[in-house]
């Protein structure tokens, strides 16, 4: 019986992951698809699709505006959540907790909503779509996220530690650069990465804010749109491995942090 | 090094909305001493800390460093540095570093700077380990790394909150030994808070009891120990048996005090009439007639033997007295034993 149960729940695991997982292996496998096919039958391998990707200007373009989108949104995003964090925890202000549930908030709210409202609000405004506006929406959405890791990352601990910097002879700006920040940076890298990933992956609101200038999604979707070919694998394929590997470096850095002292 | 300074707290109170922690202290503390705050939580110990400290703002009353009034000034600017319970040393840095963080805020750099955290280094005892991380250390090294952090820039008054708190009990008695030693090598005035009567016994130059945001009383070791102020620190610093009673006629010198256990006459002053408790150690007491007041004839409900004594429980009428006896006889559980004691050893607590 014990047996059978083992069996069952295994099948159940392999099951939930193949369905979760077998669309991206489908993905990579045929991203080298020798032939113009991107479906079944395998018929070689081949970095030919890589190729061609590469000498695309249009989604080298848009890769180039996805990192740009990535990093300047991920770079607003850890400071003003580590602003937001620091004042919150240090300093302790009448409403903290509706502070920190209204910076959290944006969370709830659906991509979709949050793209039309930019874009319809900035159009009012006389302002077009634009990578800026991408940036704009995308720190809309990852800001809470930065927020709260950074929070969390910022305990009594080093509260007292940042007492101790000012018991010695340390003025704030001395605190915050030389204790506070070097003392949180595996906390503020897992912001940063965390935020650069799904900023750098995300569809909905960079198709809603933008006009000529894409992001990488986008120009895959309308790559798709024209029909399935091996190259546009090829681009999901990039924009899948870099996430992940994001991902787990994230995981990494915020492992070693929580696990404990750093050595 | 630089000597320590005199520290003043004039007629201080800290008051979080309703509550009082710190209630009209007032404490004048000689430069170069050690003090030691002795307390149970929330006796307001480490509030008066955090105050001489420059962490926490008093509601009224001031502090003053030799003539100076730091009341009003930051911790950065405060002649004073804090060992804190937890340590708090920073993480990121190697242990010369963090030792050197406060030299580097008070611009001494290059030589001068290494040469001050080698020297203060030896001072702890633990040459040679700039480079280490401090994560690396264990409890009893992080807390010397500490000790170093604070004493290398010369603060005039050392404050350490419960200091030897997160130690074993056998590397809190060394470090207990080695805090003293160095307090007489640098001559800063140390304020340390604690609540192990054995640890403020054994560091003290001055004891200071506190309670309830009061100063119940203070003092050298000795003294508090031999003539407790009050009950409170009769009971708080060791054992102490109380006996209630009233006094039914005084001389010059003595009182007589009518108890539950008959009427004693012990040296102290206090009105006729007055209500009064008589507090006695439990070390004064014996168990044989060779004490001149008899306090009656008891039997042993309990005892344990402790090493140093043998600690008795004894039952006299209604009340119960702990009795520390020497080991030898050995005195067995159930037998009848006659109480005496010597009358210098009763304190008259009014």
């Amino acid at each position: 019986m014990r047996r059978i149960g083992t069996l069952l729940r295994t099948t159940y695991v392999l099951v939930v992951f193949g369905f979760i997982f077998l669309p991206v292996v489908v993905l990579i496998v045929f991203s080298f698809q020798d032939g113009a096919v991107s479906v079944p039958p395998l018929r070689g391998l081949s970095l030919r699709w890589y190729g061609e990707l590469f000498a695309d200007g249009r989604m080298m373009a848009a890769l180039r505006n996805s990192v740009l989108v990535a990093v300047v949104s991920a770079i607003i995003c850890t400071v003003l959540g580590f602003i937001a964090a620091y004042g919150l925890a240090r300093y302790r202000p009448r409403g903290a907790a509706a502070l920190r549930a209204l910076l959290i908030a944006p969370l709830g709210v659906s991509y979709l909503v949050i793209g039309l409202g930019l874009s319809l609000g900035f159009s009012e405004l006389g302002i077009g779509r634009s990578l800026m506006l991408v940036i704009i929406g995308h720190v809309v959405i990852n800001l809470p996220l930065a927020f709260a890791i950074l929070l969390s990352q910022m305990n009594e601990d080093q509260e007292q530690i940042e007492r101790a910097a000012r018991d010695l002879g340390a003025g704030e700006f001395h605190v915050i650069t030389k204790v506070t920040v070097p003392m949180l940076l595996p906390g503020i890298l897992a912001a940063f990465l965390l935020s650069f990933t799904l900023s750098w992956d995300e569809f909905v609101i960079a198709l809603l804010l933008t006009r000529f200038d894409v992001t990488l999604p986008v120009e895959i979707w309308s790559a798709l749109r024209t029909g399935l070919n091996p190259k546009t694998n090829a681009a999901g394929t990039i924009v899948f491995v870099l996430s992940v590997s994001l991902l787990f470096v994230t995981y990494w850095i915020s492992r070693r942090r929580i696990g404990g002292q750093r050595r | 090094m630089t000597r320590g300074a005199r520290l003043t707290v004039d007629d201080v109170s800290k008051h979080y909305g309703a509550s009082v922690a710190l209630d009209s202290v007032s404490l004048s503390i000689d430069p170069g001493s050690y003090v030691v705050i002795l307390g149970p939580s929330g006796s307001g110990k480490t509030t008066l800390l955090s105050l001489l400290g420059g962490f926490t703002q008093p509601t009224s009353g001031r502090i003053l460093v030799d003539d100076g009034d730091v009341t009003h000034l930051p911790p950065a600017r405060r002649p004073t540095t804090t060992v804190f319970q937890d340590y708090a040393l920073f993480p990121h840095m190697t242990v010369g570093q963090n030792i050197g963080f406060g030299l580097t805020m008070h611009k001494i750099r290059g030589d001068e700077r290494s040469e001050k955290i080698e020297r203060m280094l030896g001072v702890v005892g633990l040459p040679g380990i700039e480079d280490r991380a401090v994560t690396s250390l264990s409890g009893g090294q992080q807390q010397r790394v500490a000790l170093a952090r604070a004493l290398v820039i010369e603060p005039r008054v050392l404050l350490l909150d419960e200091p030897l708190g997160a130690l074993d009990l056998k590397l809190r008695r060394q470090m207990q030994d080695e805090l003293g030693e160095i307090q007489r090598r640098v001559g800063t005035t140390f304020v340390h808070v604690t609540h192990d009567q054995e640890e403020a016994m054994s560091l003290a130059d001055v004891v200071v009891v506190l309670r309830d945001g009061r100063i119940e009383d203070q003092g050298s070791p000795e003294s508090l120990y031999l003539q407790p102020a009050t009950r409170f620190s009769a009971t708080f610093m060791g054992d102490s048996n109380l006996i209630d009673g009233r006094v039914v006629r005084t001389t010059d010198e003595t009182v007589e005090v009518e108890t539950s256990l008959g009427n004693l006459t012990v040296p102290g002053r206090a009105s006729e009439g007055a209500e009064v408790t008589l507090a006695i150690r439990p070390e004064h007491l014996r168990a044989d007639r060779g004490g001149d007041i008899v306090l009656g004839e008891g039997r042993i409900t309990g005892r344990h033997f402790i090493g140093m004594h043998q600690r008795c429980r004894i039952q006299m009428g209604d009340r119960e007295l702990i009795l520390n006896a020497p080991t030898k006889p050995l005195l067995p559980e159930g037998a009848t034993v006659v109480v005496t004691a010597h009358p210098d050893d009763f304190v008259v607590l009014i």
